[in-house]
């Protein structure tokens, strides 16, 4: 990092930015002085620092949605300024977007800061807003199934978006099999998604980083919201708890489909019984000791719990017949017993962070991170019989899947000029991978027969436990060579140590951008990224049952270089515009071999998928109203990508084939409208090329080896062969599902009571009913084929009722 | 787990809707495809040859099959010499180490396959003893205690310096020489408790406990008795070399026991069966219907179907002293690492992994064949006869007792 030398004397502004009202921090506001013309923005913990030279010193405090704030004073020394900006209140526009860090005025390209507001205003599934499905609806981001979840970015698998947590990954990020994220959006308080010119702090996943920061919590006074949907509520509470200095926040959500389904279950399913639910608990203590250290204690977990069940609770007779058929004896017992299959799943995060201001221009975070994903299903078995039997058996068997991390991270950012926003830091986690966790527990006692009795607990030979060392260190320089050019060089060093072996990944990063006309920019950026983990998955829907996998001496790390340029034009008032064009290599990417798949316990995870390599390159344009009483966004997105493997990788014969989410064309058309203060409007229209499925249009013949059989039974011979017929696919992806478009519509009335504001939302999910396939398959029918188009979300009306107070 | 998938896809059918349409037929039809594992040594191998169809595939009658050995053709055929029409005979006796390529031409198409005949595995040796209340667990994953008898075996590798893959496999050769008895025709009364009114009676025919007459010789993919139970080198089994299957989990079973030599490399393997010879009790057969002498086989539907002319024990043969034998051939195939590849997609496709396409999609078989479809596995084996039981002289089965009325 090169700095430039100090010319003259200089001194340094800095403090805090933070909500009038709650105290709250507020990240990414501008700082400018507009003597000087230089400018900062404040850290994710709403820190600033600038210096300047001494002297006459106009310096502006603005952040979208809060009216600016200005200080004039004359800088003869390091001075600390604490700004609490204040809620714009005059203006009855939505604002949706704050695009100061990642916008025009930012070095950095392919980010977008995603304020509350503007999830708020994005209609999804049921009602439930969701930083998720916000971020599906930007340029150069893929859907999965409709309605759910998972996003592939730039022609990224799934498992290569680092979702963050207050600075921990999140494994797993939905709840009901992708329908829902695992975010409860009254806990959160910004969302920054970087597709491009990857911050150097940021490291594992190759395609994209979703930082999601929770609230800290009102410092002043007590706010609550409550909020019932059709199938789940939510609940945020946050307030002081010592005024001005400690704060908490704490939300919850979940669901109750089991209990609407009660009436139906009860007619249709006697003896058997149906349970699914999730729940979401998130939990923040912030405390303030100085205007130098403050401390965060945060904690997250979410559960999904399924289980189909039954219960018996009858008399018997049991029949002794001989050989002969006839019965010789009887015996009458009571039976009582209950058996069940579950699937239940869930993160459990906990992070510690420690915010320290060394000096007026060194700033330091340190988080301590505890983080738990795991997953078991299985099956559990129970049964007593009394009377003239006794017999108890019980079998239960659990397949877990789980891992857990503990990491340590120092993060620092470092102001020493105007001119030089340099951060950099370390970090370390312990990865403690189990992927595949098999055991049995088997009871059987039977008083006639004590012989045979059992009273067992198997651990299946599966496999073992990973143990791994992470460790990075990073450090980049946003670095404003003239008033017109910027450039921010970055490099990030992991070292990852897995099985007595070492991997060692340097990703070095540079962006820079060029003003090369009055509200005209163009930005190029280079990244390279790695991730130690891959994830296995076989099916388009997110499964808990996918499992996450560390690299190992086989599965080496996953890397991409990423190449974008773009053009900004910010010359409208309140209109954004850009174009961003990009190419992407991935190599090492993960993927099933021919003929393997995981729907059961395949064995060696190692030996079933292969490493190749994968292209993206697309264009992204993007039209943006950021304020005003309409506002909203057009994308448009024009992209390829596919996946390529050696011929004797046994990945689809080395040939070429689409990734399965290769949609050609991808538009998105956001829209908010506000009429007064208490109707409010939102709307979005997707349309999607299609995905890609794998569909067998014919059946080919498989052999068995050698099957011995007697010639004087039918046989023919020592060597007799054995085969069957089964589904011949020429190429992976070899089918493109019809193309995917339909229209959310969400109408909110609001109305300030006394004590609380409510809020009426009604949404529309797939409002003109389009039966989009999200799921195919082919049915042989004599000498023709047909396709079966499985849509699982047609039109899905809801309500939700909040209340704010 | 399988069934965990299946109740979410039932599920999404549920809140879902369907609609359907037709599609054209294209390329994927009529694709040729060649399959075979050719052994070295052997004069016997087949290739077989079929077309890609809707519904089924098509037998290929007259495709030209050339087998080429290190690069010199050694073999032409121009029609299909077996009943079905779509196999070919190869004489060609080919080596370990020997490069194996099939060409096969089929009107304007032309498919190929090549794979490395390996080296074979060395110096087999096996041997069996008697084991009382072994414990274990059963394919259905039910705790099970009985005697067995313990096959123990061992090879050498083929070659220590490189990654070599094996598949164990384990024929069984039994029969029973001689005849039990028969049991004259008599009258059954069947009674019922609590349900008197369901009683009856009928009398049965003759019936013959016919403890084998002919010599079966079987094995089979789907066989449950025999498994690996431990690997002497690697005393838990790796994953993928397990046999064992559970009913809930659905497993890929390792129903060809296919492994590598990562633990014994350049060394010696030694594992160890446990065979359940029971069965062979139920190699009965009986005839408990009344409207005839039907005579069926144990309730095995794998098992082959007795032929309509199945010959009766004449009285005189009744009165033999029966004794049957039992004995296993234990062979060790090597096979090349497309060949294994292979095998573990075999696995997986028997296991059932492959019926849940809604959610999976379709699985893409794995092939080596270019220009068409299929697979061609070079495989060099090595095996030795175990006598298991020689000469063992049953109880014979009591007679039943007349029901008193």
């Amino acid at each position: 990092m090169i700095c430039n030398a100090a010319s003259g004397q200089k001194h340094t502004i800095s403090g805090y930015i933070t909500d009038q009202k709650s105290q709250e921090t507020v990240i990414g506001a501008a700082v400018f002085d507009q003597n000087s013309r230089h400018g900062t923005i404040s850290n994710t913990f709403g820190f600033y620092s600038i210096t300047l030279n001494d002297g006459a010193v106009k310096m502006r405090y603005s952040y979208v949605g809060y009216q600016t704030q200005e200080a004039e004073f004359n800088l003869t020394k390091d001075t600390v300024i604490n700004i609490s900006l204040s809620e714009n209140t005059v203006l009855s526009e939505v604002v949706v977007t704050g695009r100061k860090e990642t916008g025009i005025e930012s070095t950095k390209m392919g980010s977008l800061d995603i304020p509350v507001k503007m999830i708020e205003h994005t209609p999804t599934l049921l009602g439930e807003t969701d930083v998720i499905k916000t971020i599906q609806l930007t340029p150069g981001v893929q859907q999965g199934i409709g309605g759910s979840s998972a996003f592939y970015v730039r022609g990224g698998n799934g498992d290569e978006n680092l979702v963050l947590l207050d600075g921990a990954p999140v494994y797993k990020i939905d709840h009901l099999f992708g329908f829902f994220s695992v975010f409860t959006p009254e806990a959160v308080k910004k969302v920054t998604f970087y597709k491009s010119s990857f911050p150097a702090r940021y490291n594992g996943r190759v395609s994209s980083i979703v930082d999601v920061r929770t609230k800290d919590g009102d410092m002043q006074e007590f706010h609550g919201t409550v909020a019932t949907g059709i199938l789940s509520s939510r609940l945020n509470l946050e307030g002081p708890i010592f005024k001005g200095r400690t704060s908490y926040n704490f939300s919850a959500r979940t669901t109750y489909m089991t209990f609407l389904a009660y009436p139906f279950m009860k007619k249709f399913m006697q003896d058997e019984f149906f349970t699914y639910f999730f729940y979401d608990v998130n939990a923040k203590i912030n405390h303030k000791f100085s205007n130098r250290d403050r401390l965060y204690v945060s904690f997250y977990k979410g559960i999904d719990k399924f289980e189909y069940g039954g219960k018996t609770d009858l008399d018997e007779t049991e029949y002794k017949n001989d050989d002969y058929g006839r019965i010789i004896g009887q015996k009458n017992y009571h039976n009582k017993g209950e058996d069940d299959v579950y699937l239940n799943w869930g993160n459990t995060i906990s992070t510690m962070r420690w915010n320290h201001v060394f000096s007026s221009q060194l700033f330091a975070n340190t988080t301590l991170i505890y983080n738990h994903y795991d997953m078991n299903t299985g099956y559990h078995e129970e049964t007593k019989l009394t009377g003239d039997v006794n017999r108890y058996q019980y079998s239960k068997s659990n397949f877990g899947s789980e891992i857990t991390d503990y990491g340590a991270i120092i993060d620092f950012d470092y102001m020493p000029s105007p001119r030089h926003a340099i951060k950099f830091g370390a970090s370390y986690t312990y990865h403690n991978f189990a992927p595949e966790t098999l055991i049995t527990k088997e009871i059987d006692k039977d008083s006639e027969r004590p012989d045979e009795n059992v009273d067992t607990v198997m651990s299946h030979a599966h496999s073992r436990p990973h143990y791994g060392n992470e460790l990075s260190v990073y450090a980049e320089n946003d670095w404003k060579i003239s008033s017109n050019i910027s450039l921010m060089p970055s490099c990030a060093i992991t070292l990852f140590n897995i099985d007595h072996k070492n991997f060692i990944n340097i990703q070095p990063r540079f962006s820079m951008k060029y003003d090369f006309l009055e509200n005209w920019a163009m930005k190029a950026s280079y990244s390279r990224m790695s991730q130690c983990v891959h994830l296995l998955t076989s099916t388009p829907v997110s499964m808990p049952t996918d499992l996450w996998v560390p690299i190992t001496q086989k599965l080496k790390p996953e890397t991409s270089d990423l190449f974008s340029i773009g053009f900004y034009y910010t010359g409208l008032k309140m209109w954004d515009f850009s174009i961003e064009t990009y190419y992407k290599y991935l190599n090492n990417v993960v993927e099933y071999k021919d003929g393997k798949s995981y729907v059961g316990f395949a064995g060696s995870w190692e030996d079933l998928v292969a490493l190749g390599s994968g292209t993206s390159k697309g264009i992204e344009f993007m039209i943006e109203k950021t304020s005003g009483k309409a506002t909203g966004w057009i994308s448009y997105t024009l992209s390829k990508s596919d996946r390529d493997f050696a011929e004797n990788s046994g990945v689809n014969f080395g040939r070429k084939f689409p990734f399965t989410y290769d949609r050609r064309h991808n538009v998105s058309i956001v829209y908010t409208q506000r009429f007064g203060k208490r109707f409010e409007l939102d709307a979005s229209w997707t349309y999607y090329s299609g995905a890609h499925a794998t569909l067998a249009k014919a059946k080919e013949t498989v052999l068995y080896p050698d099957y011995y059989d007697d010639e004087e039974w039918g046989g023919r011979g020592l060597i007799q062969t054995n085969e069957t017929k089964t589904d011949y696919v020429v190429n992976k992806n070899n089918y493109t599902l019809p193309a995917v478009h339909m229209l959310n519509i969400g109408i909110s009335f609001h109305e300030q009571k006394k004590r609380c504001e409510r809020i009426w939302n009604f949404s529309f999910y797939n409002a003109y009913n389009r039966k989009n396939a999200n799921l195919a398959r082919i049915k042989h029918e004599d000498e023709r084929l047909r396709l079966q188009k499985i849509t699982i979300l047609p039109l899905i009306p809801s309500f939700t009722l909040t209340y704010k107070f | 787990m399988k069934r965990i998938f299946s109740m979410i896809f039932s599920a999404l059918l549920l809140i879902g809707c369907n609609t359907y349409e037709d599609i054209t037929l294209d390329e994927t039809v009529g694709t040729l495809g060649i399959n075979g594992f050719l052994y070295s040594q052997c004069d016997t191998n087949k290739v077989l040859v079929t077309l890609t169809g809707i519904g089924s595939p098509a037998p290929v009658k007259n495709a030209t099959v050339e087998l080429r050995v290190n690069g010199q053709l050694c073999e032409t055929k121009t029609a299909s010499d077996s009943l079905q029409g779509k196999y070919y005979g190869l004489k060609t006796i080919f080596n370990p180490g020997d490069h194996i390529r099939v060409d096969v031409y089929y009107g304007n198409q032309h498919a190929y396959a090549e794979d490395v005949c390996p080296a074979a595995p060395k110096d087999l040796d096996a041997a069996v003893e008697f084991e009382e209340n072994y414990a274990y667990r059963d394919a259905y994953d039910e705790f099970e205690i009985d005697d067995l008898y313990k096959v123990t075996m061992s090879f050498a590798d083929a070659d220590g310096s490189k990654e070599n893959y094996y598949r164990v496999s384990l024929d069984k050769h039994y029969g029973y020489e001689g005849i039990v008895e028969k049991v004259e025709s008599k009258t059954i009364y069947v009674e019922y408790e609590n349900y008197p009114e369901d009683n009856y009676s009928y009398t049965m025919d003759t019936v013959y406990y016919c403890h084998g007459i002919k010599h079966l010789h079987r094995s089979g993919i789907a066989d449950i008795a025999n498994y690996i139970t431990t690997y002497e080198n690697n005393p838990e089994l790796r994953p993928e070399e397990r046999i064992y299957d559970s009913y809930f989990w659905d497993d890929v079973c390792n129903y060809f026991r296919i492994f590598k030599n990562t633990s014994f490399a350049g060394g010696r393997c030694t594992m160890t069966f446990h065979e359940d010879v029971n069965f062979a009790d139920y190699n009965h057969i009986r005839d408990y219907d009344k409207n005839g002498r039907k005579v069926r086989y144990w309730h095995d539907e794998k098992w082959p179907t007795p032929p309509s002319e199945f010959k009766y024990s004449t009285d005189e043969e009744l009165n033999d002293i029966p004794t049957y034998f039992y004995y296993e051939t234990v062979s060790v195939e090597s096979y090349s690492a497309q060949g294994y590849e292979l095998l573990q997609t075999l696995n997986s496709y028997i296991s059932g992994q492959y019926s849940i396409s809604e959610l999976t999609g379709s699985v893409k078989m794995y092939s080596n064949v270019s220009g068409g479809t299929g697979y061609i596995a070079a495989v060099s084996r090595i095996s030795k006869i175990v006598k298991v039981i020689d000469g063992y002289q049953p109880e014979p089965i009591k007679d039943f007792e007349e029901p008193q009325n």
